[in-house]
């Protein structure tokens, strides 16, 4: 364990929750998004010190010391290691490019101000080592989101998602709560704390340890959007606030809550748990892509997309063997760059015309080549075109789940295809041929902006480089596989 | 690591494309599309410098020491369990194939310098064509059968995206998504098949789990079960690429791109990846009898329909299409009887003789006339399929292969089954919505919505005007899928 002299991961969490707030008041757009993205770049900075640290040092693990001094309080309470250390710099990569490609329309100042207080609440989750802190971060970080949707709501957007999306996260949240608070009882009776080390070397054994386990794994099942408990996911990047509901998604609160927590203290009661995971996620994946293939709102494709792509990192994290929970990292990682890739070009789309009805669109590539080409390389980038990213994931993925379910393997590849074609599809519709007489046509020159442009390419080249040169990054999701897989000791 | 110079040189003809296509799209994006006269003379230093390159690695397996070897540059990645190593084979199979890559393409893109030019979209075909290039190498060059699927989806991925480069007109685009949609279902056998060759020879290098350093003779240490599986996986990726029976028919309607691409694609190299992939592992169709008897059928199948289906065409580049299906047809047959160096020959023959029907394609007609002129009389061939085919049989025929023997309306039938399974499913998903929601939620509804939220005027007005179109339009325009079949 190396304690860091200063307290970067606090700043991480602080810098963008204090200025969301400030920036959420001003009322000059220009002004907010200067602000926003200097706010956006500054989390970069820090937790790509946390993560140089990390990985400069070599140790299992990095903390904030300072939070030691806390009164009451034993171990640290921020840190970062294998399992945390590269969504860290992702998560902030994708606020950075939400907030510079946001179109005007859509970047007024509270919008901006909600996203960067996402995103902090999104490090203070991916950063606790506290269940109780990493519980309340869980829960909260979808509230800006969800306050924001609700905003858009008052002024005459859709209905229903704010419901169902309240709905959910209320009840992801019941478990959650009545989870931890059980253990911090249980805890207080046997002398032990909820950090997570206390709670990993003490395992759950009891039967109320267990039942408190099972809680908490209803709160991962509630949250990942698996079938049927789907709906709210395709809803929210349908009708919720675009580059939010990327970035919540892109971090998987979920399945990191799994990783984080269920899988390190389960280890014994894990492997039907891991089955009944392994088969919600398949059949999210499938039907997912099912559905997909009939919808004809780039939104909601792009929403299912993400559910698909939810459930396939599911499989891959519940697969028992090494290279299948590094596979199912890293297309976690992937699909989260890939499918904010695709939103930005679709809130693009919608924001020069108004719709992303591909039933209304057609022959957008004359005059937006760009935006044609972003949509292609980061659609076919989820699907694992080969040279990008998800082709290292799925390729490990699917090896790593044949050696534990090998017919999940092959419908697995089903739930490729489908997605593959609803992808080409819907690029074909939107993009190519001509607009239909009915349709709309964007004129000459309104291309991507630079800005837009920057923040694609950052996005893109993320995902090319890494698939060119994925030796790095998948020494450094296997060590957190390894973790994950083998005994619960090695992990914080 | 590259200790030979032969390697070293090898490697280079890979890395040359795929640096010219890096150096071309980077400026196509972040800058602008570079003049005509620069991309030509990239294209012409890199495919000459390629097929120089490959030249001397063919010369240095012939005459060398070694007939084979291995070039690892490196592992790719590494977990507990699973390597990925990259490693390049090069024996004369594949030095043979490199070969006939660099030199077709390196052709066709001296003849695309000119027929492209002043075209829309000229620095797009030619940053596709590298990349093809590329994906091409890879798969010919490839040491492990992951490499050699990066490659082949590769030059999947280009194939749709050339078929619908006049991306103003609607049927190139429609076929694109057809072509995509069989190499997609296709290639999941590729996939499933590498994953399986892992599984089962704890290794995908295709040296020690397809024993290919001593092609065509070497032998798979696989059991005949698992072999006979992974062979016919094989094999069904090799249908969808090689366009064989029963999923032909997108390669006529793949002719809709560009002509250079045609020949660099359909008559070339493309067509051909499915022959190369079967004789790379054809020591697992030794193995694997099955395999090969179900090679024969479909072979045979698809030259006989071809052949005929051929003959009612009226375009040329579909009567090409056709006759390129038969010839590939017949190397499956070769394959399946264990012809492997026939076969090898026959694929560069075929590809290089239909590579320059496809060029002069375009200006057939002109070279029939002047031919006829010089003959003096009108200049037919032979009417062999009527003296062939009894009278009565000869009409049932001609319909059947009018309607190229109803294998577009069974796929059709397919997809519309699939889209109908998914209609009624995200019907059900809508309303299972409704019910946690409490409010509609249908396309109707979100198209009233995006219309309310758009804040300009003009938008919002043409949304407006154009939800009532679309919601009508809905019923009359049916999906891709199901409408490029009925077109």
């Amino acid at each position: 364990m190396i304690a860091l002299p200063f307290p970067l991961m606090a700043l991480a969490i602080v810098i963008p929750a204090v200025y969301g707030l400030i920036i959420a008041r001003m009322r000059d757009e220009v002004v907010a998004r200067r602000h926003a993205t200097i706010a956006a770049t500054a989390v970069l900075a820090l937790v790509a010190a946390v993560v140089i640290a990390f990985r400069a040092r070599g140790a299992a693990i990095v903390v904030d010391a300072w939070t030691v001094s806390l009164p009451g309080v034993s171990h640290p309470l921020l840190g970062v290691d294998s399992l945390s250390a590269p969504l860290l710099p992702l998560v902030a990569l994708i606020a950075l490019a939400t907030v510079i490609a946001r179109p005007r329309r859509i970047a007024a100042p509270h919008t901006l101000g909600a996203l960067l207080m996402t995103e902090a609440l999104v490090i203070g989750l991916l950063t606790a080592l506290h269940l109780g802190l990493l519980a309340l971060f869980w829960i909260a970080s979808a509230v800006p989101a969800l306050i924001e949707a609700r905003r858009r709501q008052a002024l005459g957007a859709q209905g229903p998602l704010t419901r169902t999306w309240a709905l959910f996260l209320l009840l992801g949240a019941l478990p959650l709560v009545a989870g931890t608070v059980v253990l911090l009882i249980d805890g207080v009776r046997a002398g032990v704390s909820l950090h997570l080390a206390d709670l990993v070397e003490r395992g759950l054994h009891t039967h109320i340890e267990i039942a408190a386990g099972l809680l908490i794994g209803l709160a991962v099942l509630l949250r990942s959007a698996v079938v049927p408990v789907h709906s709210w996911l395709p809803m929210s990047f349908e009708h919720g606030p675009p580059g939010m509901v990327s970035l919540l998604w892109a971090t998987q609160p979920s399945a990191y809550l799994l990783a984080r927590v269920l899988m390190p203290i389960f280890p014994d009661a894990a492997e039907p748990f891991r089955v009944i995971l392994a088969a919600l996620g398949l059949f999210t994946a499938v039907y997912a892509a099912l559905v997909g293939l009939a919808q004809t709102d780039l939104k909601r494709i792009v929403g299912l997309l993400a559910t698909s792509y939810g459930g396939i990192v599911l499989i891959g994290l519940s697969s028992s063997h090494a290279d299948g929970i590094a596979g199912g990292l890293m297309l976690w990682i992937s699909a989260g760059v890939a499918i904010t890739g695709l939103s930005l070009v679709v809130v693009a789309v919608e924001a020069r015309t108004g719709t992303t009805d591909i039933r209304r669109l057609g022959g957008l590539a004359h005059t937006m080549p760009r935006a044609a080409m972003v949509f292609a390389v980061f659609g076919l980038a989820a699907v694992g075109l080969p040279g990008m990213l998800g082709f290292v994931g799925e390729d490990m993925l699917i090896h790593g789940v044949l050696e534990s379910y090998p017919a999940v393997a092959a419908l697995l590849l089903v739930a490729g295809v489908f997605n593959g074609i609803t992808v080409m599809r819907a690029f074909a519709r939107a993009f190519l041929g001509q607009a239909v007489p009915w349709g709309v046509k964007v004129p000459p020159g309104r291309d991507l902006r630079p800005r837009e442009r920057v923040a694609v390419i950052v996005l893109a080249a993320i995902l090319a480089v890494f698939g060119l040169m994925p030796g790095p990054l998948v020494s450094a999701r296997s060590q957190a596989a390894v973790d994950l897989a083998a005994e619960p000791g090695a992990h914080p | 690591m590259l200790a030979s110079p032969l390697a070293l040189v090898a490697t280079c003809v890979l890395l040359l494309p795929m640096g010219a296509f890096l150096l071309l799209a980077g400026l196509v994006f972040v800058y602008r599309t570079p003049s005509e006269r620069f991309i030509a003379r990239l294209t012409a230093v890199v495919f000459a410098l390629g097929l120089a390159g490959s030249i001397a690695t063919l010369a240095g397996v012939i005459v060398g020491p070694r007939h084979a070897f291995e070039i690892y540059l490196g592992r790719w990645f590494a977990v507990p369990g699973y390597t990925f190593d990259l490693t390049l084979l090069i024996d004369p199979l594949s030095a043979t194939l490199m070969v006939l890559t660099t030199a077709i393409i390196g052709i066709v893109g001296r003849f695309s310098v000119t027929y492209m030019h002043r075209e829309r979209g000229y620095g797009r075909f030619f940053v596709l064509m590298h990349l093809f290039a590329t994906g091409m190498l890879l798969l010919v060059m490839g040491g492990s059968v992951d490499l050699l699927y990066g490659g082949w989806e590769l030059v999947g991925i280009t194939s749709v995206l050339l078929i619908a480069f006049f991306q103003e007109r609607a049927e190139p685009v429609r076929n694109s998504l057809r072509a995509f949609i069989i190499y997609r279902v296709c290639d999941a056998g590729l996939l499933l098949g590498a994953v399986l060759v892992h599984h089962y020879a704890h290794t995908a290098q295709l040296d020690p789990a397809l024993g290919a350093t001593q092609w065509p003779l070497g032998a798979t240490h696989l059991e005949p079960g698992p072999a006979t599986l992974i062979a016919i996986l094989f094999m069904v990726a090799a249908m969808g690429k090689s366009a064989q029976f029963p999923v032909s028919n997108w390669l006529p309607r793949a002719m809709e791109g560009p002509t250079p691409s045609s020949a660099l694609f359909y008559g070339a190299l493309s067509i051909h990846a499915g022959v190369y992939l079967l004789l790379r592992t054809a020591p697992l169709l030794v193995a694997a009898p099955l395999a090969r008897a179900l090679l024969i059928v479909v072979g045979l199948l698809s030259a006989v329909c071809a052949t005929i289906a051929g003959r009612a065409q009226t375009d040329v580049k579909n009567a090409l299409a056709y006759a390129s299906i038969a010839q590939v047809g017949i190397m499956f047959v070769e394959i399946g009887l264990g012809l492997y160096v026939l076969a090898a020959l026959h694929l560069v023959g075929h590809a290089c003789v239909r590579t320059l029907q496809l060029l002069k394609a375009p200006s057939a007609l002109h070279e029939a006339h002047i031919l006829d002129a010089a003959a003096g009389r009108h200049m037919a061939t032979g009417a062999h399929m009527e003296r062939m085919v009894p009278g009565t049989f000869q009409r049932w025929l001609y319909g059947l292969a009018l309607e190229r023997f109803h294998l577009d309306a069974l796929l059709n039938r397919l997809a519309r089954a699939v889209m109908a399974l998914a209609r009624r499913v995200d019907a059900l998903d809508r309303r299972w919505a409704v019910l946690q929601s409490g409010t509609p939620h249908g396309p109707t509804a979100s198209a009233a919505s995006t219309a309310s939220t758009a804040s300009t005027a003009s938008a919002a007005s043409a949304a407006s005007a154009g939800a009532a179109h679309a919601t009508r339009a809905t019923k009359a325009r049916d999906p891709d899928m199901v409408r490029s079949g009925e077109s």
